[in-house]
């Protein structure tokens, strides 16, 4: 018997009126530019933007679906606006180490105009060095030159020969050299006609042969002096007359460029290494004149003139924002490639590629934070990077000795970025407790809520947030009866009639999907009929697994009773999310008890299937019926409690009324009503506590009962709490209004059970016992009961001799805790 | 291009152990499938070097300046490896352009050979070692990369001079290079005169070689002179008529660094 009434129908679910709405449709209502309830979060967003000290990066905090992006992206574009456009960064080749390139910083839009100006110069210095050592004054002094070179030898040379024709010797050219050899009527004298001459005339011969020959080789040891001597002053020749063509180009760029020290000695370096390496531009083929550009380009030897512009801010006049959606190692800070010439892989200066760090320096960069930690090295790189305040292009192929190939060390680039990364809260909170440095590089944290307060006027607003999607997404409108649905459905969702959900990524589909609908129907706006029918769908779509177990229940397969009474056995109700789909089923908790030590079994938790805060709220019970009805003797009962059918994990402790329920209906041996599904925890004292999932139960248990036929009798037992959170469907509504099913709300066991029961839970009266024929006083007497018998057993048991037989044969009797009996021996 | 002034039976080239064999065989392989002629090349072994090699004091001093004894078996030796050389790239070249070709080998002085050798209508390459220079500059390039080497000819105002400007203007052109006209005159405006009718008696003849002809003026024609100016220009062939003395064809091929090629 109870007093407890069903709750009436207006606190099934809280409406949002369509009269308390000022439009039509959404097609009047102005968009939003703003975030409604998340002033927290937008507050620490302005806070870690506005400050630009070191480690004031941000974390933003909340699950997937709340537009965390969307806001944060646009609130930085705002910013970035604010800001010039950052410099520009190129890369140009080092001439003393070209395997460690220079970086050079230029304001925006320079950065391509020295791109520019250097191939325009190596275009122009391929025509003007041609042409000037095409010239007729090199070619007069580089002839000069060799003539000079050439007389010397002609003199050495035709001194000699002057002599030797004097002595009738001559000087001929033989295969490896030269040699002189006497002569006799215009030929040279044969070894007969050698032999036949006098001695004295032979040794003199010899001897002029030999002096002549001493002679040559004096002469012929001093030519490479000679031509050192010429090549030297050719070397300076070519020098001077390099310098004379490319002299006045460079001192051009040098004026363009005055103001950055860096670059004027990039050029200084340019024009040494053109004098030094003058012949790569003299010996160029001789091409069309308008392609002499692209004959530049194919040439490898000018690339070292070239500027590979890694950050271009041309035209651009704000700070970046950027979001790098696949934060690889190498797409976040830049990569070095590599070509493969001759069967090996070459590199230079002109192939290092930024990363998202060298596009967003000077601005903000957007990173998803699960991305960044997955990605192997990334996480440890951009701590690296915002340590040293500098981005250090790092081959990760070279990191870990997976090429063997020449690479570079670029010249690293100061790092001035604001990062922001996207996250949930659980990685928030394990990288402050497991990373000692992460908290002191991100040190603002900007928490999203995942729900606002339903108030009018946010309800106004979020309206308004409503006609803002559907106008981005270019959806038809929705009228204001839709918008109200809406509405309920952000409440429903946070399962709160105070709340509304900030959810949009599920709002959003859920306003694509209604436009769908009506759209099919023919509609030009969007009706309640329409965003009622999406919900349906959505539901449908998503409830294979919900219309089994209904159907499971149904056939009897899986069983639940939904009329009658059972003692020990009681509704309870669960809930499973699969897929981000959620609904309650109803599930059959049975209880037994027994003489025993005061325990309470938890048969869920005894095979593993029970998880911690499911055995807490069973310890919980064991501790309830202590403290209510065995403060002055040991608590002597054993009691199980199993979810049948239950073949999976089990974990929360919503069912724990339900099973306190099982549990006094056995040990009062009262019948429980099978008409009622129970859900709310306990605790020690019998209080009932608010439990999730409230609208999916209530909802599971109708389904059963709807399928049966309802009795009028149905209905289902909630905390008092959660009254405030639900937002039932409209059948369980019209049901309850009819009064064929009801939905009563307890503030403690007592209540749930006297509904249960049908009679009273009772109350300890003056003398301290419960009323006679409640529940409670026949727990008491059913417990009181088992204490008797327990004293009983243990009298009987004391006494009672275990024999034990040693390894010899002996037999002994000893007591129950081992002591030897008095003096007895077998 | 112009049609071959004239008929030619054969192209004979006469080489000693000059080192670059190829480009000579190869620029006369070409000259002759241009002309429609025979090639035919003779290797001469010089007759005073093998002398020399067999007098018992004498000593070769290298460029370098050390000095090595001569094995007159030993240049012997020599003498026939360049001759098969040579021999097997006339005959790779001549298959190439499908020429006929004829090899031999001669022994006495390389232009009395070559004179000897040769009938009307020939058109005669020569090159030889010369004593001089030592050595050329090399690897200063002092001529414009960009151009190809000229081909220089001695122009004189008789028939043979003009039969000789003929032929290397069809040379320069078949062979795209410059060709560039050495004109003894006592001063510039005579040189320009002359130029001037040399030009219009190749324009008559249909030579076009694209604004790629110059001239020099020279103070004389002596082998000295010349020598000198094909040194400089970088020649990559000197063509002058035979109607010179043999005395002065001989101081000329000692001191050129270029194949000749003489025009009867």
């Amino acid at each position: 018997m109870s007093d407890i009434k069903p709750l009436s129908v207006d606190t099934l679910y809280q409406r949002c009126d369509p009269a308390l709405l000022d439009f039509e449709t959404t097609d009047e209502l102005e968009d939003l530019s703003e975030v409604i309830g998340q002033e927290r979060a937008i507050g620490a967003l302005h806070f870690g933007v506005g400050i630009r000290k070191k480690g004031y990066n941000l974390y933003v905090l909340g699950p997937p679906g709340l537009g965390k992006h969307n806001v944060v992206k646009t609130y930085l574009q705002t910013k970035a606006a604010e800001a010039p456009a950052p410099a520009d960064w190129c890369y140009v080749n080092d001439f003393d180490d070209p395997n460690r390139p220079r970086a050079l910083r230029l304001p925006a839009g320079r950065g391509a105009a020295l791109r520019r100006d250097m191939h325009h110069l190596v275009e122009d210095l391929l025509s003007a060095i041609p042409a000037a050592f095409d010239a007729e004054e090199y070619q007069a002094r580089a002839k000069e030159l060799e003539k000079e070179f050439h007389e010397r030898q002609e003199k050495a040379l035709g001194e000699l020969q002057e002599r030797a024709q004097a002595q009738h010797i001559a000087l001929l050219r033989t295969p490896g050299g030269f040699a002189f050899a006497p002569m006799r009527d215009e030929e040279v004298m044969s070894p007969e006609e050698f032999a036949k001459l006098p001695e004295d005339e032979q040794k003199t011969l010899e001897t002029q042969v030999g002096e002549l020959q001493e002679e040559l080789q004096k002469v012929l040891r001093q030519v490479p002096q000679w031509r050192k001597e010429t090549r030297d002053k050719l070397k300076a020749l070519n020098q001077e007359t390099t310098l004379l063509a490319v002299g006045h180009e460079i001192d051009a760029l040098r004026e363009s460029y005055v103001e950055f020290p860096e670059v004027l000695a990039f050029l200084d370096a340019v024009q040494q290494d053109i004098v030094e390496n003058v012949d790569d531009f003299r010996n160029q083929e001789e091409v069309p004149e308008n392609q002499l550009g692209r004959a530049a380009m194919r040439e490898p030897a000018f690339r070292r003139y070239q500027v590979n512009v890694i950050i271009d801010h041309d035209e651009e006049t704000a700070a970046p924002v950027v979001y790098e959606n696949n934060p690889t190692h190498d797409n976040l800070v830049g990569r070095i490639e590599h070509l493969a010439q001759m069967g090996t892989l070459v590199t230079d200066f002109m192939l290092i590629k930024s990363g998202a760090l060298h596009r967003a320096n000077g601005g903000y960069l957007i990173l998803d934070a699960q991305k960044v930690l997955t990605q192997p090295f990334v996480w440890e790189a951009l701590k690296r990077a915002l340590f040293a305040e500098q981005i250090r292009i790092e081959s990760l192929g070279q990191m870990l000795s997976m090429i063997s190939t020449v690479s570079l060390e670029p010249e690293p680039i100061p790092l001035d970025v604001k990062i922001v990364l996207l996250g949930d809260r659980m990685l928030y909170y394990l990288l402050y407790e497991y990373d000692p440095e992460f908290g002191e590089l991100f040190k603002v944290a900007a928490d999203f809520e995942e729900q606002i307060d339903r108030s009018p006027e946010n309800t106004r607003l979020y309206a308004r947030m409503l006609a803002t999607v559907a106008r981005q997404e270019k959806l038809q409108a929705f009228d204001r009866g839709a918008v109200a649905r809406l509405i309920e459905h952000a409440a429903r969702r946070v399962e709160d009639t105070e709340k509304m959900s900030t959810h949009m990524s599920g709002i959003a589909d859920l306003l694509r999907e209604a436009d769908h609908w009506a759209s099919q129907a023919g509609r030009s706006s969007v009706t309640t009929a329409d965003v009622d029918h999406a919900i349906t769908q959505q539901i449908y779509r998503a409830g294979r697994i919900q219309q089994r177990l209904q159907e499971a229940i149904r056939r009897g397969t899986l069983l639940i009773d939904s009329e009658g009474q059972q003692v020990g056995q009681v509704n309870g109700l669960t809930i499973i999310e699969l897929g981000g789909f959620l609904f309650g089923h109803p599930a059959r908790i049975t209880a037994t008890a027994r003489l025993g030590e005061g325990e309470v079994v938890d048969i869920e938790r005894e095979v593993e299937l029970g998880g911690a805060s499911h055995s807490k709220g069973v310890l919980i019970l064991s501790s309830f019926l202590s403290a209510r009805y065995a403060l002055d003797r040991p608590l002597s009962l054993t009691a199980s409690l199993v979810f049948e059918q239950s073949y999976g994990y089990v974990d929360g402790d919503s069912a724990s009324m339900a099973e306190l329920c099982a549990l006094l209906s056995v040990l009062a041996d009262v019948p429980v009503r099978q008409s009622f599904a129970v859900t709310g925890s306990v605790n020690q004292l019998g209080h009932v506590q608010p439990i999730g999932g409230v609208n999916e139960k209530v909802e599971g248990f109708f389904d059963v009962c709807k399928a049966r036929g309802l009795t009028g009798e149905q209905g289902v037992i909630i905390p008092s709490t959660n009254v405030k959170h639900l937002m039932l469907r409209a059948d369980v509504r019209e049901a309850a209004e009819q009064g064929q099913f009801a939905i009563y709300a307890v503030e403690t066991v007592d209540e749930a059970i006297a509904l249960l029961t049908g009679l009273p839970a009772g109350e300890r009266g003056v003398e301290g016992k419960f009323a006679e024929g409640s529940v409670n006083r026949r727990v008491e007497d059913r417990l009181l009961e088992f204490s008797e018998l327990r004293q009983e057993f243990g009298e009987h048991d004391k006494g009672k001799l275990e024999v034990k037989i040693d390894s010899e044969g002996e037999v002994t009797e000893v007591g129950q805790d081992g002591d030897e009996p008095d003096g007895r021996d077998g | 291009m112009a049609e071959p002034v004239a008929v030619r039976r054969r192209v004979l080239i006469a080489l000693d152990s000059a080192a670059r064999c190829e480009a000579v065989l190869d620029a006369g392989v070409r000259l002759a499938a241009h002309l429609r002629a025979d090639v035919e090349a003779m290797f001469v072994e010089d007759a005073d070097l093998l002398r020399l090699a067999g007098l018992p004091f004498v000593r070769e001093v290298g460029r370098h300046g050390a000095p090595r004894g001569l094995d007159p078996e030993g240049v012997q030796r020599a003498l026939a490896g360049y001759a098969a050389e040579v021999e097997r790239v006339l005959g790779d070249s001549a298959r190439r352009a499908r020429l006929q070709w004829r090899f031999q080998v001669a022994h006495g002085r390389l232009l009395h050979e070559l004179l000897a050798a040769s009938t009307e209508g020939d058109l005669l390459m020569l090159a030889r070692l010369g004593a001089r220079p030592i050595e050329a500059l090399r690897g200063a390039a002092v001529v414009s990369r960009a151009l190809a080497a000229p081909v220089l000819v001695v122009w004189r105002d008789d028939e043979a001079g003009w039969r000789a400007l003929n032929v290397a203007a069809e040379i320069a052109e078949l062979e795209a290079r410059p060709l560039l006209v050495l004109i003894a005159a006592s001063g510039p405006r005579a040189a320009a005169q002359t130029w001037q009718r040399v030009q219009a008696a190749l324009a008559e003849v249909g030579v076009d070689l694209r604004g790629l002809i110059s001239y020099r003026q020279l103070p004389d024609l002596t082998p000295a002179t010349v020598a000198d100016a094909a040194r400089v220009e970088g020649a990559d062939r000197l063509i002058q008529t035979l109607a010179t003395s043999a005395e002065e064809l001989e101081a000329l091929t000692t001191r050129l660094t270029c194949p000749l090629v003489l025009v009867r």
